[in-house]
């Protein structure tokens, strides 16, 4: 499809033009420009502060026509990730019914690093995070930086 | 089937042959005439066709005189013993008694017995035998060194009874054979002041077991399987039925346009022809003047329909606000791209735009508007399904749901198809759910319209109802078809237990103060105002 391929590296051009605050992107593979690797910084504030996270986005043949997949390769302590190998991320705008093509990478991105600074427990995936992000926020902040410690080292 | 039991008697019968209207049939007193009854020392030999009764007239079988068994057989069977020539020759069946003292004589008894037409079994027993138990079936006694096969050329049951009783009837059968030289039969017509034309013979008769038992348990469970398999089918075809008419009633509402596809959470696209009847443009920039060369550069294909005809001749470049395709992110050369503008004003490559209509959606990939209004049809889409219907009516109810909760808390003037879109908004925000009402704000169509009524009468119902009972429950149903339907909905909540929806519990709450500011009345009438400004 050349318009995604077209459309893919237009944006990665442009993000790399001008990259975003506290993101670093690369691609695993030059000759795969379906498949971006994205290390984001623990947003200042946040209980991930101090933690690089490693992420994958994939962006489908048919892209923009069909959303792209994001999923965190690090393992993080948060209600809208799931808690296991592939680590999906839950993001509105990011399900089939949801997309729209207009939307860019930049945005997804962005949006997912507003969500490490504020997670959204009433669209959690793992919902005992969740309830405890609501009712002991103490207990998850010092989880969430145990698990930053652990897992998400600089 | 083994037999269990043999019993042997004397009938006195009229002679069927006479053609009486009222045939004479009784069993002669035991004080007077022979009964033996024998109870679990039978032995089955074969069990072919031994199907319902076994039971007949007693005879020994004929031997052939050249046979050398005719000879043998003479000390064990007297000669004046009851033949199947002095039995009726018909409404009767016949049992045969046959002495077992060689193989040989055996098969010819055998031989003897199959000739006889109206045969429903043999009885055979051994001479000079004093056990009370004839001896068990894989005994050698039994063995006629052909291997089995003649049981299976002899298609009738074969019995084996103690030699003893064999004896005791055989001599029996003597005395009840018709013949002057058998005495009995002749007192014993007289004695019991019978026609002198009657018969009076040996009847055997045999209790079978275990194999009855068991058709009947075969026969039970058949009928539970078929009864079982019926209702399934019949559950089944139901429940087809009952979808197909809900798909059709589905596909209908949404030909005529009452139901909007796209809230269904189907993916509509757009054909090529329609696709084509979209403008397209050179590209001016917003902020230029628009120029007197502005028409449209590609004819369509095809002639464009009035509409899309009357919506194009006056491009407003004012509208345009995005300086690049969102689709490819490439930027509008001013005066020399060509771009396709869809009803929403957003504007695309049409080498963009076009796949995504034709294979993806039919909605705007900016703003999600209609690229097609639904009255054309102009839309391909995969036929109803059960999970489209179901769909629909989970979101009816929602809508009637909401609708119901405004018109109750009624001082929110909100508009309904406006809210019902922000609610679906939110809940999209929320990706909670899937767009349950994105019903387009493109004037009053025959939906929202319909939507406003729906409302109403869901609102009024209740209202009306505990105006006139003051409960929440009536117990006779309505007349009116919506007011039962609301009645029902209540009753059967109700006999579920199910806890009532916060706005129902609201709305409730809420009628049982008639003395509440918000009097009924004033609801309804500002819900008909409501109804009356949204129309």
């Amino acid at each position: 499809m050349a318009t995604a391929q077209r459309r893919i590296t237009k944006e990665y051009a442009d993000i790399q033009k001008k990259p975003l605050d506290g993101m670093r992107i690369s691609l695993p593979s030059e000759a795969d420009i379906h498949q971006w690797q994205i290390l984001i910084d623990g947003p200042r504030g946040s209980p991930y502060e101090g933690g690089v996270f490693n992420l994958h986005l994939s962006l489908p043949t048919e892209y923009p026509f069909k959303p792209p997949t994001l999923s965190f390769k690090t393992k993080i302590y948060h209600p809208n990730v799931t808690n296991d190998d592939k680590g999906s991320m839950c993001l509105g705008m990011l399900r089939a019914d949801e997309w729209k093509p207009s939307s860019k990478v930049e945005a997804v991105l962005s949006f997912a690093q507003g969500l490490l600074l504020e997670p959204q427990p009433d669209d959690a995936v793992e919902g005992g995070i969740a309830r405890e992000y609501k009712e002991n926020k103490k207990e998850f902040v010092k989880n969430a930086k145990a698990w930053t410690k652990q897992y998400a080292k600089k | 089937m083994t037999a269990q039991s043999v019993d042997t008697f004397v009938l006195a019968f009229s002679d069927p042959a006479l053609n009486e209207a009222e045939p004479q049939r009784a069993r002669v007193n035991v004080s007077v005439s022979f009964e033996l009854f024998n109870n679990n020392h039978v032995q089955t030999l074969s069990t072919n066709q031994a199907g319902g009764d076994v039971e007949g007239l007693l005879f020994v079988p004929d031997l052939d005189t050249s046979d050398s068994c005719f000879n043998a057989s003479m000390r064990y069977v007297p000669s004046n013993v009851t033949r199947i020539g002095d039995l009726p020759t018909e409404q009767y069946y016949y049992l045969g008694l046959a002495p077992w003292f060689s193989a040989a004589c055996t098969k010819s008894y055998l031989a003897a017995a199959r000739r006889v037409a109206g045969l429903d079994g043999l009885i055979v027993y051994i001479p000079n035998n004093s056990t009370g138990t004839p001896p068990p079936i894989s005994d050698g006694t039994w063995n006629l060194n052909d291997g089995g096969q003649w049981k299976s050329e002899n298609k009738y049951p074969v019995y084996a009874i103690p030699g003893v009783d064999g004896a005791i009837i055989m001599e029996q059968l003597a005395q009840y054979s018709g013949n002057a030289s058998s005495p009995k039969e002749q007192n014993i017509l007289t004695q019991e002041q019978l026609d002198p034309m009657d018969y009076v013979r040996i009847y055997t008769t045999f209790g079978l077991n275990g194999g009855s038992s068991l058709p009947t348990l075969w026969a039970f469970l058949l009928i539970v399987l078929a009864i079982v398999l019926f209702i399934i089918g019949l559950t089944s075809l139901s429940m087809h039925y009952y979808q197909r008419r809900n798909r059709r009633a589905l596909e209908r509402r949404i030909q005529t346009g009452e139901v909007d596809l796209e809230t269904l959470g189907t993916r509509l696209r757009v054909p090529q022809e329609a696709i084509n009847n979209l403008p397209t443009f050179i590209y001016v920039p917003n902020e230029s003047k628009p120029m007197d060369t502005n028409k449209p550069v590609q004819p369509p294909l095809q002639a464009p329909s009035e509409s899309v005809a009357a919506a194009s001749s006056t491009p407003d470049h004012t509208l345009w606000e995005q300086p690049t395709c969102p689709i490819c992110l490439d930027d509008f050369i001013p005066h020399e791209t060509t771009v396709r503008s869809l009803p929403c004003h957003h504007i695309y490559h049409p080498a963009c735009i076009d796949p995504f209509l034709l294979d993806n959606s039919s909605l705007c990939p900016v703003c999600k508007a209609k690229v097609v209004p639904q009255e054309q049809n102009a839309y391909t889409y995969e036929p109803v399904t059960n999970a489209m219907v179901r769909y629909e009516r989970r979101a009816r109810r929602m809508r009637l749901a909401r609708e119901m909760r405004r018109a109750q808390t009624g001082r929110f003037g909100m508009q309904g198809g406006e809210s019902s879109g922000r609610f679906a908004n939110l809940r999209r925000a929320c990706g909670r759910d899937r767009r349950i009402s994105s019903a387009p704000s493109a004037g009053p169509t025959t939906s929202q319209i319909e939507m406003v009524e729906v409302g109403n009468r869901a609102v009024s119902s209740p209202v009306a109802a505990l105006n006139h009972e003051g409960s929440a429950m009536q117990t006779r149903p309505p007349t009116d078809t919506n007011m039962r339907r609301e009645w029902m909905r209540r009753r059967m909540s109700a006999l579920v237990g199910r806890q009532p929806t916060i706005e129902e519990a609201e709305a409730e709450r809420q009628a049982r103060m008639p003395r509440c500011e918000s009097s009924p009345k004033t609801v309804v009438h500002s819900l008909e105002a409501n109804a009356n400004s949204h129309v």
